[in-house]
């Protein structure tokens, strides 16, 4: 089949190519990007005494390839990966090479067709949702058939069948679904700024079931109404998903039916941006077969609801969606103060706060007694439905962005954050239904401030720097950093940063983490090195975690395309 | 025509939408001991650590299974390996041993709690089984025929040196499509008291660990056994753990041996045996 | 495998030669009121377009947007060029898109690739990146990642454009 498509693929390439210089006509065109990651790992007795994280090959590396061929409204596609062997802390389970991914596609009269490979998403992704993220190693691509009818101006079906991917395999579910969606601005004169979307969707996997102990449902739906409602500044979107019973490896075999809710609401004019948000999520966690680890076959997708930091140290506080439960709300308020005024300044300054917690649903647990006489909620409704809010808090992340510029040639950001982490919960994936007493949670309390300047110091050079501290006495305790990362556009940059664990309490551990890094952009191809020692980080999905061990050694990326 | 293809498709989905369980259906009446195998035991290897808060939850999957099953068919081991799987001031005793991380790494584990039923698999990658995958493997796997039999006695136990020698037969009973089968003896030990962590990440100092890999007879791998001429016996020893440092002393008494072969192209199970001594 | 590499690379060459007459793919995009666009169908009255991937949790996109931003209103007079910037932003933030622009104060035309459909199609690795199309809608010229001052050589290549000169890089 691989081999099939793949001389398909290269015999439209060469038509392509006869053509190209000869007749003028369009004949399609190819296009492409490569990816390659690798890593040479030395031994660091420092962070990782026992060489637990010391891979025996040394060196690991990965790449992939896309190609892509287009031809007016024929598209087709393969993706070559290669893992030798993955990167530590990436799921090992991408190992070796192949074609995972390869699709055709064809769209005429208001018939789109899909054929092999594709990824969806239906709403906001609550019911379906496949995609791909390299950077987390999750790739859930169907594999199977999509066709998406445009039925008439406004109005869009959907239907699919296939399989999900999982590493260079498929899942042992079959997954079909459907989605409808109705835009009324369509429906009558453009001019109004008010709209209603609504959209209706749906999804059912099938598996068989051999369990000795359980009497599993083989078919498990899942269906999501969902509106969006444009009225000039303001926008309100929500969204409600039900799911059939779906006793699987993730919520311990229990038998009661999913809900989730998500419903956000904003305003935005002139220079003010105001959002709030809702999320509801219980035993929501849906997968194309009924066992399965971290993001292996994922078909839906639960937006988390909290904002993703990205400056290093606030970063290593980030926010996991708690796959059997959980509820929360953010609120966010951005506004532009204009230039000339009193906190404006003489260009201008942005200010954004951001507020955002979860908590734990209050499950009030039905147990039975196991054949070993133990206790468990397997095989039982496991809990009540519309649990509500509990007492077990996941998080809270509280935090304010300044960003100015300070004169012609030099800008700043300054932000500051609050957070309240559930350590436990979010990094040892201790599920609630095991908690007895959350006095026994861990809970990391932290207070982080980071100050970027960004200074042009002639034209084509600038100096971008980050001081950022982050003060804890729990877990790794505290921390600082300072980079410095010098640029000379459009092609090189050079960077140097160290974080410093100084507050670890086992004062051994109280160790600098230095990188030094440089890079080489020409048009589309960017060459990295980095040299140093990167902090360790944790990474868990549905109770079982898996450490991102620190490592020490030089890497390499390169990116291109065409 | 498109409008009757997505009602026609509409219409399939509603169908085959989902099944309901009704409540008070949701366990199927499991007789507890009276299940008769064929004859192939089935092997679970469970790779746990005394820090996996996860791990206890799914060691009572195994015991639930085997209670089921029954000692006779379905034979548990527990591997302490990982690096949940290591000593601190609450967790004086890990438990692990080279040949339990030799195997977590020849195997590439990843996190723990995971397992292996009968090694199958292995070929296509997908040696790691997680805990939900157990009950159906093992039912699965517990339906095939016996292609040999085992039998393991106690030969002689010296105190003062801790030495223990074990003997016994393996019998080809079927058809065993391969030329390099390997015998392994295991040493696993039942009802050792020691804290580990649970589920709410608080610990239990008084956890009762059973089935603890505790080393091999006969190294990780085992040892080439030849079954051309339809039988073989074979005889090994083993020193047991005296750990004076930290008071981890295995108790002769609650001591399981575990004799299996497999295919050494593969690493699938061909039979198991165990017997307390 | 031998075999694949050959005809990957053969690919490779394939597409260079190939990559003259490019525009962007009939992908629906998604206003920030919720109606989709073609992608094939943005214009700009024969006038080039820069067309950004972004999203509200990339720093350097955001120096990027905001870099050009303080100069948009020159840039528009000078040349005619309209940004497109197009949020890559999945649902957990995609509803943060519209007031972000807002309180950026960006003047740019926005749209979502929700599912990052056509980031996909056009090969994009990594965000920020940036496309130039000439006034026929012809992809003339793309660019990975941002270091601040990539925005003055945008506009060099933007003007040598208006004076009907080829993109050679």
């Amino acid at each position: 089949m691989k081999r099939i498509l793949l001389a398909l693929f290269l015999g439209l390439g060469l038509i392509g190519q006869t053509s190209a210089q000869g007749d003028g006509k369009d004949y399609g065109q190819i296009h492409g990007n490569f990816q390659t990651n690798a890593q040479y790992y030395l031994r660091d007795t420092l962070i990782d005494p026992n060489g637990n994280a010391f891979p025996d090959e040394r060196l690991l590396a990965a790449g992939f390839l896309n190609l892509v061929y287009t031809k007016g409204n024929f598209m087709a596609g393969i993706r070559y990966e290669n893992y030798q062997n993955n990167l530590i802390g990436l799921p090992e389970g991408f190992k070796g090479e192949g074609i995972p991914y390869r699709f055709a596609r064809y769209k005429k009269d208001g018939l789109d067709i899909t054929v092999g490979n594709y990824y969806e998403q239906f709403g906001s992704g609550l019911v379906f949702r496949t995609y791909e993220e390299r950077g987390l190693g999750l790739d859930n691509a169907m594999d199977g058939l999509r066709l998406i009818f445009d039925i008439r101006p406004g109005l869009t079906a959907k239907a699919l069948v296939g399989r999900q991917r999982i590493y260079f395999q498929t899942g042992d579910g079959i997954v079909r679904g459907g989605d409808l969606e109705l835009n009324l601005n369509e429906f009558r004169d453009k001019a109004s700024s008010t709209n209603l979307i609504v959209g209706a969707s749906m999804i059912s996997r099938f598996q068989e079931a051999q369990d000795p102990i359980y009497n599993l449902p083989e078919n498990v739906a899942s269906a999501g109404l969902r509106a969006n409602f444009i009225a000039g500044d303001f926008n309100i979107f929500a969204e409600y998903a039900y799911k059939s019973q779906d006793p699987n490896s993730t919520n311990r075999f229990i038998y009661k039916p999913g809900h989730a809710i998500y419903a956000t609401g904003s305003y935005a004019k002139g220079n003010l941006g105001l959002i709030l948000g809702y999320k509801y999520y219980d035993n929501f966690m849906f997968r194309s077969q009924r066992v399965g680890n971290f993001t292996e076959a994922m078909i839906n997708y639960l937006p988390p609801l909290a904002e993703l930091h990205t400056y290093a140290l606030p970063a290593l506080y980030s926010y996991n969606i708690q796959s059997n439960g959980e509820t929360g709300i953010q609120a966010e308020l951005s506004y532009k103060f204009d230039r000339g005024t009193l906190l404006g300044g003489k260009y201008g300054t942005l200010l954004n706060l951001n507020f955002s917690n979860a908590y734990a649903l209050n499950k009030d647990f039905t147990f039975r007694q196991g054949l070993d006489s133990s206790q468990t909620i397997s095989g039982t409704d496991g809990y009540q439905d519309w649990a509500g809010i509990g007492n077990i808090q996941y998080s809270q992340d509280f935090n304010v962005e300044v960003k100015t510029k300070i004169n012609k040639n030099l800008k700043g950001t300054f932000s500051y954050y609050n957070f309240v982490y559930n350590r436990s919960a979010l990094l040892d994936g201790v599920i609630d239904d095991l908690v007895s007493d959350p006095n026994n949670l861990d809970m990391v309390y932290v207070n982080a401030a980071v100050a970027e300047f960004l200074w042009k110091i002639k034209p084509k050079h600038s100096l971008r720097t980050e001081a950022q501290i982050m003060l804890t006495e729990q877990d790794r305790g505290s921390w600082a950093m300072l980079l410095l990362e010098y640029s000379i556009a459009p092609e090189w940059f050079v960077a140097v940063q160290d974080a410093y664990n100084y507050g670890h309490p086992d004062p051994d551990l109280r160790v600098h983490y230095p990188i030094i890094s440089m890079g080489y952009t020409r048009g589309t191809t960017k060459f990295q090195v980095n040299y140093g020692r990167q902090q360790e980080g944790v990474f868990c999905v549905g109770g079982i975690c898996r450490v991102v061990p620190a490592s020490n050694g030089f890497s390499m990326m390169i990116t291109s395309n065409f | 025509m498109k409008k009757t293809l997505f009602f026609a498709l509409s219409l399939l989905f509603a169908l085959s939408a989902c099944d309901e369980i009704p409540e008070g259906e949701y366990l199927k009446n499991v007789e507890v001991g009276g299940y008769e195998g064929t004859g192939h035991k089935v092997f679970l290897e469970e790779f746990t650590g005394v820090k996996c808060n996860n791990c206890p939850a799914a060691n009572a999957k195994a015991k639930e299974l085997q209670s089921i099953y029954g000692k006779e068919n379905l034979i548990l081991l527990g591997i302490h390996a990982g690096n949940l799987a290591t000593t601190d001031a609450k967790h004086p005793k890990a438990f692990n041993t080279p040949e339990g991380t030799e195997l977590f790494n020849f195997f590439q584990l990843f996190g723990v709690p995971v397992g292996f039923v009968n090694r199958i698999d292995h070929s296509t990658g997908g040696i790691i089984k997680g805990e939900g995958d157990w009950a159906g493997l093992v039912a699965q796997e517990l339906e095939r025929l016996p292609v040999a039999e085992i039998t393991i006695q106690e030969d002689s136990y010296n105190s003062s040196t801790r030495e223990l020698s074990v003997s016994g037969t393996v019998q080809v009973t079927g058809t065993i499509n391969s030329s390099n089968v390997h015998l392994c003896l295991y040493l696993a030990e039942n009802g050792i008291i020691s804290p580990q962590t649970m589920g709410d990440k608080s610990v239990n100092e008084n956890y009762k660990h059973d089935h603890v890999f505790r080393g091999s007879f006969n190294g990780t791998y085992g040892a080439p056994i030849d079954l051309s001429s339809g039988n073989a016996t074979f005889s090994e020893s083993i020193t047991l753990v005296n750990n004076t440092a930290n008071g981890d002393i295995a108790v002769k008494e609650n001591c399981e041996v575990i004799a299996f072969i497999y295919d050494k192209d593969t690493y699938e199970i061909l039979q198991a045996q165990s017997i307390e001594i | 495998m031998r075999n694949l590499l050959s005809t990957l690379s053969l690919g490779l060459i394939l597409s260079f030669s190939l990559s003259a007459q490019d525009k962007l793919p009939n992908i629906q995009l998604k206003d920030l009121s919720g109606n989709m666009i073609d992608a094939s169908s943005l214009k700009n009255d024969g006038k080039p377009i820069v067309v950004s991937f972004w999203a509200t949790w990339c720093k350097p996109c955001i120096r990027e947007l905001n870099a050009i931003n303080d100069q948009y209103i020159d840039w528009q007079e000078e040349t005619g060029v309209k940004l497109v910037a197009v949020s890559v932003d999945d649902s957990r933030n995609s509803s943060r898109v519209k007031p972000f622009t807002k309180s950026q104060g960006w003047e740019y035309e926005v749209y979502l690739d929700e599912n990052q459909e056509l980031k996909r199609a056009l090969n994009v690795n990594n965000i920020p990146h940036t496309f130039l199309l000439d006034g026929e809608g012809n992809i003339v010229w793309q660019h990975n990642g941002y270091i601040p001052g990539d925005e003055d050589h945008l506009l060099e290549l933007i003007e040598k454009l208006n004076a009907g000169l080829a993109i050679e890089e």
